[in-house]
């Protein structure tokens, strides 16, 4: 198995917080070893980078002026004011909002091909 | 060699998996072109120029792969085979959205023209090539967001918009493939903002697209677009209302008029009613929709004896008409707010609470009761009645469905005491409370004491908030809204011993195992913790009481949480009264204290410099924003887990 690292901010999504709950009480009812949940987490890691780079394909636009933007150590950050979403599916309404903070990193690692 | 890619013959996906290799290819070329990089000054314009010609080549060639095949033809697909057809046409406008970046205005033009040239041949005596036209539409379709506020696209436009397209299109005897329809439908609902700047050319459209609802399967997008086009062209449209009411009548007596696509079209209606310049003239309109809907009305009840879940159905429709009229009724966002002055509220009479006016309000008053009323126990009914009032809530002015308050909580204590979605009940409560605690709107003191005197009985019923989680969640966070103007209502209220029990229901839902019920507890405690009325020091007095009462039983509940008790996602929620209480009360510390004083209390995990080390950090943090960090700290010692993450 490859011994790449993958980010770890997906676990601060619902799923990761949820799944992180889930492991918590596990552990605390001596069903699982700390070992063990830090291995779930970590491929959890690499299952979610694999999942949204490869699988999924939803799209959306949205729309808004740029307030502020930032790079800093190959992250970005946008704060966006007056923002609409748009959705390609006809049924769904666009969402708006008065402001979005957008942090970014890079899908691909230094060095990764 | 890519041009030749792109040009493979057969339909992509189904027939051939080449094209769709290109895709990177040309959208990074288009974005290379957009800020070339690593490129000589001077070499720049001729690399554009070349660049744009590849590109457009590109655009033209994909144009051609996209065009839809004849229906005999795609029957013979699989779902996946046709799935994938579709995915590669978002590609192709995901492609056309980029490349716009850098051709502009020619691409505009180059689509609009193959649309003229395509009618144009019909002219000369040709078949129309109706799977060109869709294709131009459809790229067409994925640029409406490209556009600024006064584009020079606009002409091109106009010349769409002009053509004998749309009512070629309106003329349902004529032959054409349906995918052109839906298409078209779609486009101009893309391009309200256009038809915002040129009004003239809404007659056109708008007979197209009335025309279309008529057909099931253009009803829903054709209704959608009616509903956008009147929502940004309102003022315009003024003048059209007999004609949209006219359509609507033979529209709804279709046997297959589509629930959604009426309910959007009355929304489309009322949204130009709402543009009317005086409010008596609102009237007729308004009579006449709420006719249509009456008329649905009539029909439940004639039904709903023999056939009570078509009846239902019915019921459940009408009411969602009813919600659609009063989201189209209210003041658009973008209009001026005038700030209340002293004693807002008070003042003459509106046209809408006397006579003709209020005549209007007691009709859909009537509806709604006669509806709800014949199926009462059907909590679907009772959600939708629900969603019908909270149209009124949002409004500032007064309004057909801006109901009085009386009326509003007697519909919803009424439900509440036959024991049906009480949680609709709640939350319909808690929504009407936050709208009349803004400035300016009318004191609704007497009302929050009926719904205080079910939030008491609910209490005493359940006893443990965990008998009800949903049912607990909605009382608290009714609470909640009490806050910010009508605490008053619970300070005064007696006997005080009932209050206490309250208070004791939403300590307890501290530790009930849903996160949102416990999250509404937090909330709750930390508004009392930290509400301040320093200019009415008798109220002031009373909170205080309550807070001192429950003082050291919070500071034990937030200790069990954060200490191991809560999961580690609700650690943060807790946190938030108990910096709220280190920040406000003089007897934070002896509380926590004495909670943290008990043997193996939060957990046998933690020794007793720990806990010691805990209270000194967060006391001197004094309730700032790095309590969060310590609290997840000791969280974590507390469980005993050794990983952190």
């Amino acid at each position: 198995m490859s011994n790449q690292n993958y980010y770890e901010l997906y676990r601060r999504s619902c799923i990761g917080v949820s799944l992180m709950d889930a492991l918590d009480d596990m552990i605390s009812r001596g069903r699982m070893t700390p070992q063990l949940a830090m291995k779930i987490l970590s491929n959890f890691d690499r299952g979610i980078a694999e999942v949204l780079a490869s699988r999924v394909k939803a799209t959306l636009s949205f729309k808004g002026h740029l307030d502020t933007y930032r790079f800093c150590d190959d992250v970005w950050t946008f704060l966006v004011t007056d923002v609409t979403f748009k959705f390609p599916q006809k049924d769904k309404p666009s969402i708006s909002t008065k402001k979005v903070k957008i942090v970014s990193c890079n899908s691909k690692k230094p060095g990764e091909q | 060699m890519l041009h030749g890619m792109v040009k493979v013959p057969g339909y992509p996906v189904a027939e051939e998996e080449i094209s769709g290799t290109t895709f990177e290819f040309w959208s990074s070329l288009a974005e290379f072109l957009l800020d070339p990089e690593n490129v000589a000054e001077s070499d720049i314009p001729s690399l554009i120029a070349a660049g744009k010609k590849e590109i457009m080549q590109a655009i033209e060639e994909f144009w051609t792969k996209i065009q839809i095949p004849p229906h005999t033809e795609s029957l013979k697909w699989t779902k996946d085979l046709r799935d994938g057809f579709t995915s590669f046409r978002k590609d192709v406008a995901d492609l056309v959205e980029v490349a716009y970046g850098i051709l502009g205005l020619e691409l505009f033009d180059r689509l609009i023209s193959q649309v003229i040239s395509a009618l144009a041949n019909s002219q000369a005596g040709g078949a129309v090539a109706w799977e060109q036209i869709e294709a131009s539409l459809f790229c067409l379709n994925s640029l409406s967001d490209c556009l600024g506020d006064e584009p020079e696209e606009d002409e091109s436009l106009k010349v769409l918009f002009r053509s004998r397209l749309f009512n070629i299109l309106a003329d349902f005897g004529n032959q054409i493939p349906l995918r052109v329809r839906q298409t078209a439908v779609h486009m101009i609902g893309s391009y309200a903002v256009f038809f915002e700047r040129w009004a003239n050319f809404l007659p056109t459209v708008l007979n197209f697209l009335f025309v279309a609802i008529s057909t099931p399967a253009l009803a829903r997008n054709a209704s959608k677009s009616i509903s956008s086009l009147c929502s940004s062209c309102r003022s315009t449209l003024t003048s059209e209302l007999s004609v949209f009411l006219y359509q609507y009548e033979l529209f709804s007596a279709t046997p297959t008029a589509d629930d959604i696509a009426k309910e959007r079209v009355l929304c489309a209606i009322s949204y130009v009613i709402q543009a009317l310049p005086s409010e008596s003239q609102k009237l007729d309109s308004l009579g006449r929709i709420l006719g249509y809907v009456d008329k649905d009305a009539q029909q439940f009840l004639t039904i709903l004896p023999q056939h009570p879940e078509a009846a239902k159905e019915l019921g459940v429709s009408t009411l969602q008409c009813l919600v659609a009229i009063g989201k189209g009724l209210q003041a658009p966002d973008d209009i001026p707010i005038i700030l209340a002055g002293e004693g807002g509220g008070q003042g003459p009479p509106s046209f809408w609470e006397q006579e003709s006016g209020l005549a209007i309000q007691r009709r859909i008053l009537h509806i709604i009761q006669t509806l709800v009323g014949s199926l009462a126990e059907d909590g679907e009914m009772i959600d939708a009645a629900c969603a019908v009032f909270r149209t009124g809530f949002a409004e500032t002015a007064p309004g057909p469905f801006v109901f009085p308050p009386r009326v509003v909580t007697e519909f919803l204590l009424e439900r509440a005491n036959r024991g049906v979605r009480v949680e609709t009940v709640l939350s319909t409560a808690s929504t009407m409370v936050s709208s009349h605690s803004l400035d300016g709107s009318p004191d609704i003191s007497t009302e929050v004491g009926f719904f205080l005197e079910l939030i008491l009985g609910l209490a005493e019923r359940l006893q443990n908030p965990q008998e009800d989680p949903e049912m607990s969640q909605g009382l608290v966070e009714f609470i909640n809204r009490l806050f910010s103007r009508y605490i008053t209502v619970i300070v005064h209220y007696q006997p005080r011993e009932r209050i206490e029990m309250l208070l004791w229901f939403v300590m307890n839902a501290l530790q009930v195992r849903e996160t949102l019920v416990k999250k509404a507890a937090c909330t709750f405690w930390a508004s009392l913790v930290s509400f301040a009325a320093d200019d009415r020091p008798e109220l002031q007095a009373s909170i205080n009481s309550f807070v001192h009462l429950c003082g050291p039983a919070l500071a034990e509940k937030l200790v069990w949480g954060i200490g191991g008790g809560a999961s580690r996602s609700e650690v943060d929620s807790l946190t938030e009264p108990l910096k709220k209480m280190i920040a406000r009360q003089v007897k934070a510390k002896t509380w926590l204290s004495a909670s943290l004083s008990r043997n193996g209390f939060p957990s046998p995990n933690l020794s007793e410099k720990d806990k010691t080390v805990f209270l000194n950090k967060i006391m001197t943090l004094r309730g700032k924003r790095g309590t969060n960090q310590i609290a997840k700290e000791f969280w974590l010692s507390s469980r005993g887990s050794d990983f952190a993450c």
